[in-house]
């Protein structure tokens, strides 16, 4: 290989130097070891913070969810990019409870609306992404029914959007968050809003997973114990 | 059919859901998060390998059934546009997004074949297979770490319950919960740990010479042909008989024969002028 130029080393130092940590492959692992405890240690934190301050609040918000379930309501879900999964994993949750029939949980209707993504581009690119969710509650919603809105920021027009239409329908409003809340915490029309007090688009999404598979927990509970069952 | 029982603190009856249900439902929670605490040196060996296969130019395939095969989606997405503004996209499906392969694979060979058929199909060697499981107890994931295990790729499992369940895997995380529910919770931490570190040791300049911000190697070049518009056709001064690449020699003073220092696609340097060096 021919020799580089010292001006080339000058302007791309990174490809010619090795910090010092670097030198030593072991430094830059233990580095990636201390760094991964620290997010081990932030989100157990973090849930600790919001089972202390939303406690009541996760309570209510489901039985109000339970009661309209008793009702006959459906479970809608929505959120973008990872937070879409979890719109995902929520829906599932509830339609097909962990365990499969063997474990005895109740079986509730429940849709993601992220999942169809003949439905989620021909609305893209024939209106607009701010309208995928909210066209889509306009067509499946009824009063009585549960709208389920994930966003990290708390700012995707969409998930406002969406739970716009829904209010207006009549549906249960429910929102997950992030940071400070963002335009979700501004509106008037939602009923339980829960913000993950975090700056890391990561830990928020942990924390939003635990809050809901909670509130599975305990409407599950509430109806277990509504039908005299219970494992 | 079921019914809501009396969930209102109000009523006459054991109220139900109240702020103490909740508060010992988080508690729960508590002893399994701790397991990544302990697997850390493991994740960061998992990190490291992963981080090498991108180097090379391997891509992530993911799978999981229920909710874990949202969680796939989710790291697919994770990877392949990050939520950190400025890390770089790296290639990752998820086998599950595809309803059509899916369905059609369980139709024709059975439901334990829908993630072997399309890793057999579409994975190279130097790919990396990423199964999730609450338990190690799905016949298809099984089924997908030993085909891709079969073509060389790196497998990676994140588990939860007894280790013994677990599928074989060159990596195995197990999250010590019997309950689904909490493995899938310290799993969406282990892998945003996962996407996160790779990236860091992606980003360390390390022995493969690749750049701070976005891995490329900066190779010497012999330009073959000068194009308008500052462009070159030049080949790999290590592959002289390889297919001719089009570089961008706007900065240097680039002649037919000479050898540039090409980072990128942009030749940032005269390594030699041309062909009478030789």
């Amino acid at each position: 290989m021919s020799e580089v130029p010292g001006e080339v080393r000058d302007l791309y130092p990174f490809l010619y130097e090795r910090r010092a940590a670097e030198q030593d492959a072991g430094a830059l692992t233990e580095e990636v070891v201390r760094s991964a405890r620290e997010k081990a240690a932030g989100i157990a934190a973090l849930r600790r913070e919001i089972a202390t301050a939303d406690a009541d609040r996760i309570a209510a918000c489901a039985a109000a969810m339970a009661k309209r379930f008793a009702a006959g309501g459906r479970l809608f879900t929505f959120g973008n990019g990872g937070s879409s999964t979890d719109a995902q994993g929520l829906a599932t949750t509830f339609l097909h409870p962990p365990g499969g029939p063997a474990a005895g949980a109740v079986v509730l209707p429940a849709l993601s609306l992220t999942s169809d993504a003949a439905v989620v581009t021909a609305l893209s690119n024939d209106v607009g992404f701010d309208v995928v969710f909210a066209r889509q509650l306009a067509a499946f919603g009824r009063p009585g029914d549960i709208a389920v809105g994930l966003s990290t920021s708390g700012g995707s027009a969409n998930v406002v959007q969406a739970l716009e239409e829904a209010a207006r329908r009549g549906l249960l409003t429910v929102a997950l968050a992030g940071h400070h809340g963002g335009r979700l915490a501004q509106l008037a029309c939602l009923e339980h809003l829960f913000v993950i007090p975090s700056d890391s688009v990561h830990r928020i999404q942990e924390a939003q997973t635990t809050v809901y598979h909670v509130l599975w927990e305990l409407i599950q509970q509430a109806l277990r114990a509504g039908r005299g069952g219970g494992r | 059919m079921w019914e809501l029982s009396d969930v209102s603190a109000n009523g006459t009856g054991v109220p139900v859901l109240d702020g103490a249900a909740v508060r010992r439902a988080f508690a729960r929670r508590a002893p399994a998060a701790h397991g990544l605490t302990r697997a850390a040196p493991h994740v960061a060996a998992v990190c490291r390998e992963m981080a090498a296969r991108f180097a090379r130019g391997g891509k992530l395939i993911v799978f999981g059934n229920g909710e874990s095969g949202a969680d796939a989606s989710h790291v697919a997405v994770e990877f392949m546009h990050p939520v950190v503004v400025g890390k770089r996209a790296l290639p990752a499906l998820a086998l599950g997004n595809d309803s059509a392969t899916l369905s059609g694979v369980g139709s024709d060979e059975g439901f334990a074949e829908v993630f072997a058929h399309p890793l057999r199909a579409f994975a190279d060697a130097g790919d990396i297979a990423l199964a999730l499981t609450p338990d190690g107890r799905c016949a298809n994931v099984r089924r997908g770490l030993a085909a891709a295990r079969e073509r060389g790729l790196l497998t990676v499992v994140l588990s939860g319950g007894d280790p013994a369940d677990a599928p074989p895997a060159d990596h195995t995380l197990v999250v010590g919960s019997a309950d689904p529910l909490i493995v899938k919770e310290v799993q969406v931490t282990v892998y945003h740990v996962l996407w996160e570190m790779t990236h860091v040791f992606l980003e360390a300049p390390g022995d493969d010479g690749t750049c701070d911000t976005c891995a490329d190697r900066a190779r010497p070049m012999r330009v073959r042909q000068l194009l308008p518009n500052g462009l070159a056709l030049a080949v790999p001064e290590a592959d002289d008989d390889g297919p001719p690449q089009e570089i961008s020699v706007a900065l240097v003073d680039a002649a037919a024969g000479c050898t540039v220092l090409v980072h990128g696609g942009e030749a940032i340097a005269m390594v030699t002028t041309g062909a009478s060096d030789e």
